[in-house]
């Protein structure tokens, strides 16, 4: 029964907080800006707008491009089952933190695919930037995997991001802490990384390649997303806060995605997005950062 | 053994037939195609059963050359080998037959069938010989058949330079491995692998040396950095079915030689291991690196190979860990990956050669910057091309995915903190993998065609999309059940590691437990994925749906030259990785207040061919012509030269 529960609140906190993530960090900016701000629950009008309105397909697209939203959507709620919420995920198997990181990647060779279909300049600039930081953040979050692995001696998500934090190896953990922060920005195109907030097309990365998505396509985009925050955010908060059996797992889990997503804010409304050939500088420090933390866990 | 002797009959004969019948075009293809199919699925069926439990005895026929004999064996690791052998054999066999007649008489037919028919034979004999003299005759007759192959155009001359390249190398493999087996064979007094392997000497230098010239001959076949770069130069020019043989079957032989060999040692250094994990991971790196920068599509997808090649290799030295350090459960998943990845590679490697031959001859060229908007034109030929690049990008639901990920789990709980760092090699290699093959993908079948060949492109027939389809059908299948392909690689596992049945079991139960639920999950994406275009669809219906122009950001005019090239696409990453790439960039910038033209190209030489055999060769034949300068054809000299010889006989004789 309890493991019924479990499954249960496993499926309702990834399938409906993840939208709240994007509220959380509109309120921060806005508090920084000294603005009152959209409400919390703005995103889900938002989405629920978009699930009302006809589309606009252009000439140029094919299936792929309509491919893309759905298929994005779908990996990337089947990597929530091997991600740890609070108290472990739905589905625990040796090997699983590979599926998870390669899940994301074919969510994004969707979205890639799908925005060069429309044959604009500016879809493939964005889809170009996106694969290659992409392909730079994945080694980084490897070795995190390898350094947790190493110490735990567990190859499933559950396993490694127990919740019980090692703080023998606090120095490992804080590196590890750092390093997959630095790709969950990267991931989730918040800034330094990308600018999710920017109108000028030059300077975007993923809204640049959903430009001409629209409606209920734009939608499953938009909610894709902030799943994807959401499993990362929760990576990172199972990889520092404890973990405590029921409720209160439940609830030192909840303040932590939420003070995760207002530190996003809070940097990005206190950093300028890098200038595109920077990045990759960033995303060295990152697998810098991973693997020192390697080196720490691993014995 | 009787299937297997009758599936080498059979595509003899339908190499004879294919020759004796030259006059005759359609009763030469008929029957070629006949032997073909029936030789590949007789092949295919003591391989089933030896994966299904049963043992096969071997085969002796005596043979009249010295130390020779014909002696076929069959274990799981053969088994495993004959697979791709006989998968792909059949698959591009017939997909060969409509890429011939679609050539227009540009191919000879009769001699490529002769040659396709003798390769796929000379491999299935490589795989299961128990005799050295065999192997290396079938294996020189493999050599050659891709020779002629690859020079199936010889009246370009870049197809002969490719040719002559690739005949140098693997002839140079072919002298190290005739070292190899003479050593190993007069140590033994018999040239059968049984005997050879009682013989293997211990650690020290000799087992060293031999170590040597099986990772020398092997790998000019394998194509791993540094002896990958005759790969990139002959697996492009060859008609397209054999390019996907070449690339996704023959070097997988070397891969099987070099397994063999690990199988035949009674201890493995665990320098091996590192070297072969060091060397694996350089070659995936740098082969996929090479792989984003090219406009040819084949020249890309033999730099893709490599790539591959690499990550096999990885495997092979993870498993050469395991074994040296005593942890067979290392051993045997690692083993298990390498095999595994030869399985998937050749799969859907094959796929995207095919492919590429489709859209090749749509195109009538290999370069992708001048294509696009062919997913429209050419609806199925670029579904299967895009399961193909996704199998290869190792992205679930399909096959490539379950080896780099049996390769994760090895190395990530593996032996060291140098595992980890190949893990996020493996990591980089995959994401660069990424970015090269939606280059390519998106270059050539998304947006608006840049050209009228694209415009005016059509899906090939029946006979060279069925086999596409079938490929593709493959690659799904085996991510989605990957359990019955993992555990037939677990049992070849045991055998090259040597492992004792009760440890070879228990491996293989720990390698297996989770594969259902990666299937499960993998099936689980497909199935809400339909699900949510369903809902769409429900969400849509009675709303207005409009078709409009791309959004070009306030721009009324777009154009399809407008849209972001291959190398635009490229460049974040071919910036990062400059040093290592050196890439050459020609470029004429537009200049004046009315630029009357500009251009601007890249190519980037190939580290070893270009920039270290090339100029070897040059220094060399450069020291060469001084001693030249005798020969400069005037007789009253040459007179002079015997002269001085003989005088100078005379009086070292006095």
């Amino acid at each position: 029964m309890t493991a019924l529960a479990g499954l249960l609140a496993h499926g309702a906190a990834l399938l409906l907080l993840p939208p709240l993530l994007l509220g959380i960090i509109g309120k921060t900016k806005a508090a920084f800006g000294g603005r009152t701000g959209p409400p919390f629950l703005q995103p889900y009008h938002d989405l629920l707008k978009l699930l009302g309105k006809g589309a606009v397909y252009s000439r140029t697209t094919t299936w792929m491009f309509r491919l893309g939203p759905v298929l994005s959507l779908a990996a990337i709620l089947v990597a929530g089952c091997v991600v740890p919420l609070a108290g472990g995920s739905a589905l625990s198997f040796t090997g699983d933190a590979i599926l998870f990181a390669y899940l994301l990647g074919l969510s994004r060779f969707a979205t890639i695919t799908a925005a060069l279909d429309a044959g604009s300049s500016f879809e493939g600039m964005g889809a170009s930037r996106e694969a290659a930081f992409a392909s730079l953040a994945e080694p980084a979050l490897i070795l995190v995997l390898a350094g947790l692995s190493g110490s735990s001696g567990d190859l499933s998500m559950t396993g490694m991001f127990g919740g019980a934090a090692r703080w023998e190896t606090a120095s490992g953990l804080v590196m590890a802490a750092v390093g997959l922060f630095l790709v969950l920005l990267t991931e989730n195109s918040r800034i330094p990384v990308d600018d999710p907030a920017t109108h000028l097309e030059l300077t975007m990365i993923h809204e640049v390649m959903v430009l001409d998505h629209g409606g209920p396509d734009l939608a499953f985009i938009q909610y894709g997303a902030s799943v994807k925050l959401l499993l990362w955010s929760s990576l990172l908060v199972r990889l520092l806060l404890p973990d405590a059996p029921g409720a209160a797992g439940w609830a030192v889990w909840a303040l932590g995605v939420v003070a995760l997503a207002a530190v996003v804010g809070a940097v990005e409304s206190t950093m300028a997005r890098l200038k595109m050939p920077r990045v990759p500088q960033l995303l060295f420090v990152a697998i810098c950062a991973a693997a020192f933390a390697m080196m720490f866990m691993v014995k | 053994m009787t299937f297997l002797v009758a599936a080498v009959a059979l595509l003899a004969a339908g190499a004879a037939l294919s020759l004796l019948l030259a006059g005759f075009p359609r009763a030469s293809r008929a029957a070629s195609l006949a032997c073909l199919t029936a030789g590949c699925l007789a092949g295919l069926l003591p391989a089933l059963l030896v994966f299904g439990g049963g043992e096969l005895p071997a085969l002796r026929i005596p043979w009249a050359v010295p130390m020779g004999e014909i002696l076929l064996t069959m274990d799981p690791l053969s088994a495993f080998f004959l697979l791709p052998v006989f998968v792909v054999g059949l698959a591009a066999g017939v997909y060969g037959e409509g890429y011939l007649e679609a050539s227009r008489g540009h191919l000879s037919a009769p001699a490529v069938r002769f040659f396709y028919c003798l390769l796929t034979a000379s491999m299935a004999v490589v795989v299961c010989a128990g005799n050295a003299v065999l192997f290396l005759a079938a294996w020189e007759i493999m050599a050659l058949a891709a020779f002629f192959l690859v020079c199936s155009e010889d009246r370009k001359p870049e197809v002969r330079r490719a040719g002559l390249i690739y005949v140098v190398c693997t002839h140079t493999a072919i002298l190290s491995l005739f070292v190899f087996f003479a050593v190993l064979g007069g140590r033994a007094g018999s040239m059968d692998f049984a005997a050879m392997k009682a013989v293997m000497p211990g650690p020290g230098p000799a087992l060293t040396g031999l170590f040597a010239l099986a990772a020398v001959g092997f790998g000019l076949k394998a194509g791993f950095m540094p002896f990958h770069f005759w790969l990139p130069e002959a697996h492009p020019v060859a008609p397209s079915h054999a390019s996907a043989v070449l690339s996704a079957v023959v070097l997988k032989m070397g891969v099987y030689g070099l397994l063999r060999f690990v199988s035949f040692c009674p201890v493995v250094p665990e320098s091996w291991g590192l070297a072969l994990l060091a060397l694996g991971a350089a070659s995936a790196v740098l082969g996929v690196l090479y792989a984003l920068v090219q406009h040819d599509l084949k020249r890309l997808l033999a730099y893709s190979s490599i790539e591959n090649v690499g990550i096999i290799l990885m495997g092979i030295g993870l498993g050469c860990l395991g074994l040296s350090r005593g942890r067979p459960a290392l051993a045997a998943i690692g083993f298990a990956a390498a095999l595994l990845h030869v399985l998937n590679h050749s799969l859907f490697k094959s796929l995207l050669f095919l492919g590429a031959g489709a859209y090749n001859q749509a195109l009538g060229s290999r370069d992708i910057e001048g294509a696009g908007g062919l997913l429209r034109r050419m609806p199925w030929t670029s579904l299967f091309a895009w399961t193909g690049a996704a199998a290869a990008c190792g992205l679930p639901p399909l096959n490539g995915f379950i080896g780099e990920w049996l390769l994760y789990r090895g190395l990530l709980v593996g032996p060291a903190r140098g595992a980890a760092f190949a893990a996020a090699a493996l990591a980089l290699v995959g994401g660069i993998a990424a970015a090269s093959f939606t280059m390519a993908y998106g270059a050539l079948t998304l947006g608006e065609p840049r050209g009228p060949a694209a415009r005016g492109a059509e899906d090939p027939g029946g006979l060279m999309l069925w086999p596409m389809s079938f490929l593709a059908a493959a690659c799904l299948a085996l991510g989605v059940v990957p359990g019955p392909a993992v555990r037939a690689a677990a049992r070849a596992a045991a055998v090259i590691g040597g492992l004792p049945p009760a440890a070879a079991a228990e491996a293989a139960g720990a390698i297996s437990s989770p594969l259902p639920f990666v299937g499960a999950l993998g099936a689980g994406v497909i199935g809400l994925a339909v699900l949510f275009w369903i809902v769409r669809r429900a969400l849509l219906t009675g709303r207005r749906v409009e078709t409009g122009p791309t959004w070009g950001c306030g721009f009324s005019r777009p154009s399809p030259e407008m849209q972001y090239t291959a190398s635009s696409y490229a460049q974040p990453l071919a910036r990062v990785f400059r040093g290592l790439l050196r890439t050459e960039v020609e470029a004429a910038a537009p200049s004046g207040y009315w630029p009357a033209g500009a251009g601007f190209s890249t190519r980037t030489p190939d580290p070893v061919l270009d920039r270290t055999v090339s100029p070897a060769l040059a220094l060399l034949e450069r020291g060469l012509t001084v001693v030249r300068r005798v020969q400069h054809g005037r007789l009253q000299y040459y007179l002079l030269y015997v002269l001085v010889f003989l005088v100078l006989v005379l009086v070292w004789k006095l």
